[in-house]
């Protein structure tokens, strides 16, 4: 049981003073005029916060999900394997996956085709969310780019590699977790079909 | 005006029949006026300021990218005032749609009807002090017409019109339910509306507007001295009949789909033009009652404080003529901008809130104020001086009484859990927080 | 009729029953791995030990059967403590595999898990490694990493196609299922044993990485490979079939199915015909095609001479009850002729020679209506010069010369082949997984299919007994119409008209089918599961 914090529903009892809805309301706009004379007048003490996009820029907050992207291993192949829970945990049904064999028997699946539909997208972060392999995160602090036709809003796995995260663009060395890296070691090579496994032979590091 | 002028002036117009120049040059040039200040200075000054005073209250900065020409590479944007013309230009040139289903006519015709009206407000209301123009006297008000406030009863009730017709003609359900909304609201508002300037004529014993104007010379003769409770009601009740927030419960803009949702490009923009001349129908229409008109405060005149200007007016009329033309279209501003301001500030009321703000607060608040009035008035026991005077002091107390009213009823804000004759149970919700684990 | 008490309960049940079986009558489920009901009991997994009173130690109920007086406690803490040790043991050197695994879903690993474990691994050492992608045979990949060694493939292959080809060599943390030197798993029912794995240690190839199981759509249909009629669990995404699993039918199937009816699946989505033609042209345009109609209709009219109608018994009883009827009605001189696949090989397990799946429903409407059906072979001799084909599918192409030649023709199936294209009308209708309808199998057995959803056409009017009231044929040529509404109605009049069919319904024919003659009869027994094709 965590700790227990109590909430008020109601924050005051409404009087009669209130209720004449009149005083109250022109402390509001006694608020709302002192932003505008400082807005308007007030030189360096103002409230505005908007600023003049594009020519300048606000940074975005480390938990903005932008737009998503594939985390590459070592060798720039994607980390993703194919196993679809992102697409299954997606609520746009957005994610479109088409899986094939991996040349590399330890990784085995991969994504032949991994799209997502940005236009479908509502940037939940259940696909991130759901991935055990750390394999498509929404760090990259973009946005969708601007397109003029709905094709373009499919970002394919090409796409979707090509982007950096936060970390790689500050030229730091990004750490990523998923259920691959608990396999510390190599498999045994295939053996040709339909031929006995070859059973001598002792993985190195195996205990 | 000096005499060879006149002298030429009055060979010209010598010329024409004396009824043709009252008749019918005057007025137009009077409806140019007006129709240029309104139509060319307000309503498109109210869509930046609009934008820009809104802005300014939400902390944005508010349109600033729209301009014609560069200056030293620099474009000119003179504060987003070409938005102005853009605004104007999009609606001009948005494709137009109507709806297979409607009434064609009749949806043509709905914003014209909430046009006319608007416009035709301002036909009573005086902008200025009568002008001597050789040996002529011209009043600086459309019409001059004896029934004064009542034609802008009148008129402005066809409002309701629009938006009914539009409502319908639309033929979409949304559109006829906003339209309901509307000439409920409409017609709930325009009781009190009406009834708070009654107090006001029994004030001045006029309805015409040039009158009430010319009453209020002393300051402490202005309208709002002599029935403030009056300008509260009619400010509102006028907001309300404009249904812009916090009243536009009949169309809500981004929110609420109401009677004009199925109008686009210039259509729309009717709709929203009347709304701004509206809003400074409403101004020209306060002003001239509660604020004295193009009058310039002169304290009691008879005891030459403020004699200064009394001199002025004698020496050098034509100053004193500007000064009262600004006077006007000052006081007109400040009550034009006030409405952008409330339209910013107030959160939207709901329907039944409305409803019951109309008909349980203000109509009896207004009849209240005209009963309170006619008996000062009948106390006065015909003295006319004497009159205004107990009206205007019932008026203070009643302000007075209703504010210690407040104060005293005003309950303190209670903090944590100090609060009393509550039962804590029903108050407090509890809300657990897990403690993240490890 | 032993009584025994399971779990406070008393129970009687049939002599030489195990206890899974016992605690199945009283709801109760025994998690297992390595007891199969169809198979032999190898008791090596240990994950239905329950306990016994007066009995030392825990006993599995795969192997104790049910006796007289037993008290059987299914969830004691013993049990449940023994059980978790178990999965315990079996996840020591499993891999963590469930993303890239094609049994994640439906593996009993997961669910024995999430039901009878759920802790966290304590393994701290490296897994064994073991050979993960093994080519057993052409159908059958093996993963030995995600084995748990519960030898049920083994003993498929030993008892139900008694054919041992299958091993398991090594010992100890090494031990893995394999094949014998130079003979691959080939065996034609190699593909069971992908459903039996408890596990995704065997792996279809033919399925490998296409879908998750989770987001296939589930039909309950029968395989119309061959006249054996096995029922299925046709597994659909969109427009395409990813997989055909056998469902449970002790009077049919038991739990298997042959790999060639798996695979029929991949011969249907081929050379599909997109839409009518008419002299092999498109008839996107509806007059066109209606005009050809009315020249067929015109043909049809004129009675007598030389109708050739060739029905394939892939037809539905339904197809073939509404246009048998049609033309007793409306071309009773036509001389009908089976077409249909080619007879291919045949075992004494389920593949039958005859690859139609229902002539012998066909036969039966046949005889019920008095046209006699001759041979594809007399058909061909015969030349008739107008001909109607009711399916594409026919032994060999000698057909299309026939109906090219024929001065009318209308042919109806769901396949682009020379027939379709040289007709002079060619209207669609379904396959059987956008058929709704019945089959009878070799044995006399009804059986429902059912439309796999989001399939092509499904839901469409494209059953082949409804392609005739959709184009107007019955109406065009007078003699008589038919009013059906759906295929319940076009069944209930053949049940009218067709003695073995007399007394059902439709919809009454249930998961498990009815054998002919058997109207009103009861259902069939309750005991069988409705589709488990693991058959636990
Ligand atoms: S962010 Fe949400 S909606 Fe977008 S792809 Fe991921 S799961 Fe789907
Ligand atoms: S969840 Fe991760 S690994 Fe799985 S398919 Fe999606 S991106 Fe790839
Ligand atoms: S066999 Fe089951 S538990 Fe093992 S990896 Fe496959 S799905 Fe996961
Ligand atoms: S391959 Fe599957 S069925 Fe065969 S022993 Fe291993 S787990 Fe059991
Ligand atoms: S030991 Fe009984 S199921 Fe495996």
């Amino acid at each position: 049981m965590g700790k227990i914090i109590k909430v008020r529903a109601q924050d005051a009892e409404v009087g009669a003073y209130e209720k004449a809805y009149l005083p109250e309301i022109t402390k509001g706009i006694g608020i709302t005029l002192r932003h505008v004379v400082k807005n308007l007048f007030g030189g360096d003490e103002k409230y505005t916060r908007t600023v003049s996009y594009p020519e300048e820029k606000v940074e975005y907050p480390v938990r903005f999900r932008g737009a998503h992207r594939l985390t590459p291993r070592e060798d720039g192949a994607p980390r993703c394997v194919a196993c679809f829970m992102c697409s299954t945990a997606c609520p746009a049904r957005c994610i479109n996956i088409v899986a094939e064999e991996s040349d590399d028997p330890n990784i085995e699946k991969r994504p032949k085709v991994f799209e997502i539909d940005e236009l479908k997208c509502i940037f939940c972060g259940m696909c991130v969310e759901a991935c055990p392999e750390d394999a498509i995160r929404m760090d990259t602090g973009e946005h969708v780019k601007p397109f003029t036709n709905r094709a373009d809003a499919v970002y394919g796995k090409v796409d979707l590699l090509s982007m950096l995260g936060r970390t790689e663009k500050n030229g730091e060395q990004p750490v990523y977790r998923g259920a691959h890296e608990h396999r510390a070691r190599q498999a045994p090579q295939h053996s040709p079909e339909g031929t006995l496994p070859v059973q001598d032979e002792q993985p190195e590091d195996a205990h | 005006m000096d005499n060879v002028m006149c002298s030429q002036a009055d060979k010209f117009l010598g010329m024409v029949p004396y009824d043709w120049t009252m008749i019918v040059i005057v007025p137009v040039a009077k409806i140019l006026f007006i129709i240029a200040v309104i139509i060319g200075l307000y309503t498109p000054l109210a869509t930046l300021v609009e934008r820009k005073l809104s802005a300014a209250m939400q902390d944005r900065i508010g349109p600033n990218r729209a301009y014609i020409i560069k200056v030293g590479g620099k474009p000119l944007t003179i504060f987003g005032l070409f938005h102005t013309m853009a605004d104007a230009l999009k609606m001009f040139t948005k494709e137009w749609t109507t709806p297979k289903s409607a009434d064609k006519f009749l949806f043509y015709l709905a914003p014209v009807i909430g046009l006319v009206p608007a416009l035709l407000t301002f036909a009573v209301i005086p902008f200025g002090p009568p002008i001597q123009v050789c040996d002529r006297v011209v009043p600086l008000q459309i019409a001059s017409i004896n029934v004064g406030v009542l034609f802008i009863f009148a008129v402005g009730s066809m409002g309701v019109y629009s938006a009914a017709l539009a409502g319908w003609a639309s033929n979409n359900k949304m559109a006829l339910l906003g339209a309901l909304r509307a000439s409920a609201q409409s017609i709930s508002y325009e009781i009190t509306f009406g009834l708070t300037l009654v107090g006001l004529m029994m004030v001045f014993h006029t309805v015409r507007l040039d009158s009430m104007v010319a009453q209020q010379v002393d300051l402490l003769h202005w309208g709002v001295f002599l029935q403030p409770l009056a300008l509260v009601l009619f400010f509102t009740a006028a907001m309300a009949e404009n249904k812009r927030i916090p009243f536009d419960l009949p169309e809500g803009e981004s929110e609420i789909v109401g009677y004009f949702v199925e109008y686009s490009s210039m259509g729309f923009g009717l709709f929203m033009t009347t709304e701004f001349i509206e809003m400074s129908a409403i101004a020209f229409l306060t002003t001239a009652l509660f604020f004295g008109g193009y009058t310039v405060p002169t304290w009691v005149a008879t005891d030459h404080s403020f004699a200064m200007w009394n001199v002025a007016s004698e020496l050098w009329p034509a100053a004193f003529f500007a000064i009262q033309m600004a006077a006007f279209f000052f006081k007109v501003t400040v009550l034009w901008l006030f409405q952008f301001v409330v339209r910013w500030a107030l959160p939207r009321f709901r329907y039944d809130q409305l409803m019951r703000l109309g008909w349980r607060i203000m109509l009896p608040l207004s009849l209240a104020n005209i009963a309170v009035t006619a008996i000062a008035i009948l106390a006065a026991d015909g003295d006319a001086a004497k009159g205004t005077e107990y009206v205007m002091m019932t008026g203070l107390v009643m302000i007075g009484l209703f504010v210690l009213s407040l104060f005293y009823s005003r309950k303190p804000r209670q903090s944590g859990d100090s609060g009393h004759g509550h039962d804590h149970g029903h108050d407090e919700q509890q809300a657990t927080v897990a403690a993240a684990h490890h | 009729m032993p009584k025994l008490n399971i779990d406070g309960q008393d129970i009687e049940v049939p002599a030489g029953e195990n206890l899974v079986l016992a605690a199945r009558r009283i709801g109760v489920e025994v998690p297992v791995f390595c007891y199969h009901e169809k198979l032999s009991i190898a008791a090596n997994c240990r994950m239905c030990l329950v306990e016994i009173e007066k009995m030392p130690k825990l006993q599995p109920a795969c192997q104790t059967v049910a006796t007289d007086n037993m008290i059987v406690k299914t969830s004691s803490p013993k049990v449940i403590e023994a059980r978790a040790a178990v999965m315990e043991f079996l996840l020591v050197n499993h891999p963590l595999d469930c993303p890239i695994c094609d049994k994640a879903g439906e593996c009993m690993l997961q669910d024995n898990y999430m039901g009878h474990d759920g802790k966290s691994s304590r393994q701290q050492d490296t897994k064994t490694a073991k050979p993960r992608l093994e080519v057993l045979g052409p159908l059958v990949n093996y993963n030995a990493e995600r084995c748990i060694m519960c030898t049920r493939c083994v003993r498929f292959m030993d008892e139900i196609p008694k054919n041992t080809q299958l091993g398991v060599f090594g010992r100890g943390d090494r031990n893995v299922i394999g094949v014998f030197d130079g003979k691959p798993l080939d065996d034609p029912y190699s593909l069971n044993v992908v459903e039996l794995c408890p596990v995704g240690a065997l792996g279809s190839l033919d399925f490998r990485f296409e879908s998750r199981v989770w987001s296939l759509d589930k039909t309950n249909s029968v395989c119309d490979g061959c006249s054996k009629g096995c029922n299925t669990e046709t597994h659909s995404k969109k427009e395409h079939v990813y997989r055909m699993i056998p469902r449970r039918n002790d009077s049919v199937n038991d739990t298997w199915m042959c790999d060639e009816g798996r695979l029929s699946y991949h011969a249907h989505e081929e050379q599909r015909a997109e839409e009518p033609l008419t002299d092999g042209k498109r008839a996107s345009d509806a007059t066109a095609l209606s005009a050809a109609l009315g020249v067929l209709a015109n043909a049809v009219k004129e009675k007598g001479n030389g109708w050739g109608v060739f029905i394939s018994p892939t037809l539905t009883n339904e197809g073939a009850f509404a246009w048998l009827s049609y033309v007793k009605a409306n071309m009773a001189q036509a001389k009908v002729y089976f077409s249909g696949r080619a007879d291919g090989v045949g075992d004494q397990l389920l593949r039958r020679a005859d690859k139609n799946p229902n002539r012998a429903g066909i036969k039966a409407i046949a005889e019920a209506l008095g046209i006699p059906v001759g041979t594809y072979t007399d058909g061909i001799t015969a030349k008739p010069l107008r001909v109607v084909m009711l399916g594409t599918e026919t032994p060999d192409d000698r057909i299309s010369s026939i109906v090219n030649a024929a001065q009318a023709s209308l042919v109806i199936g769901a396949h682009l082949t020379q027939a379709f294209k040289g007709a002079k009308v060619a209207l669609l209708s379904g396959t059987v997984f956008e058929s709704d309808g019945s089959f009878v199998n070799e044995d006399g057995r009804v059986q429902r299919v059912r439309p796999c959803h989001g399939v092509k056409f499904a839901g469409k009017s494209y059953a082949d007994w409804a392609v005739m009231l959709s184009q107007g044929l019955d109406k065009a040529v007078g003699a008589k119409t038919f009013a059906w509404a759906n295929t319940e109605s076009v069944f209930a009049d053949l049940a009218n008209a067709v003695k073995g069919f007399s007394g059902m319904r439709l919809l009454g024919l249930g998961l498990h089918g009815k054998a002919l003659g058997s109207g009103r009869a009861t259902e069939s027994p309750s005991h069988q599961q409705a589709s488990s094709p693991v058959g636990a």
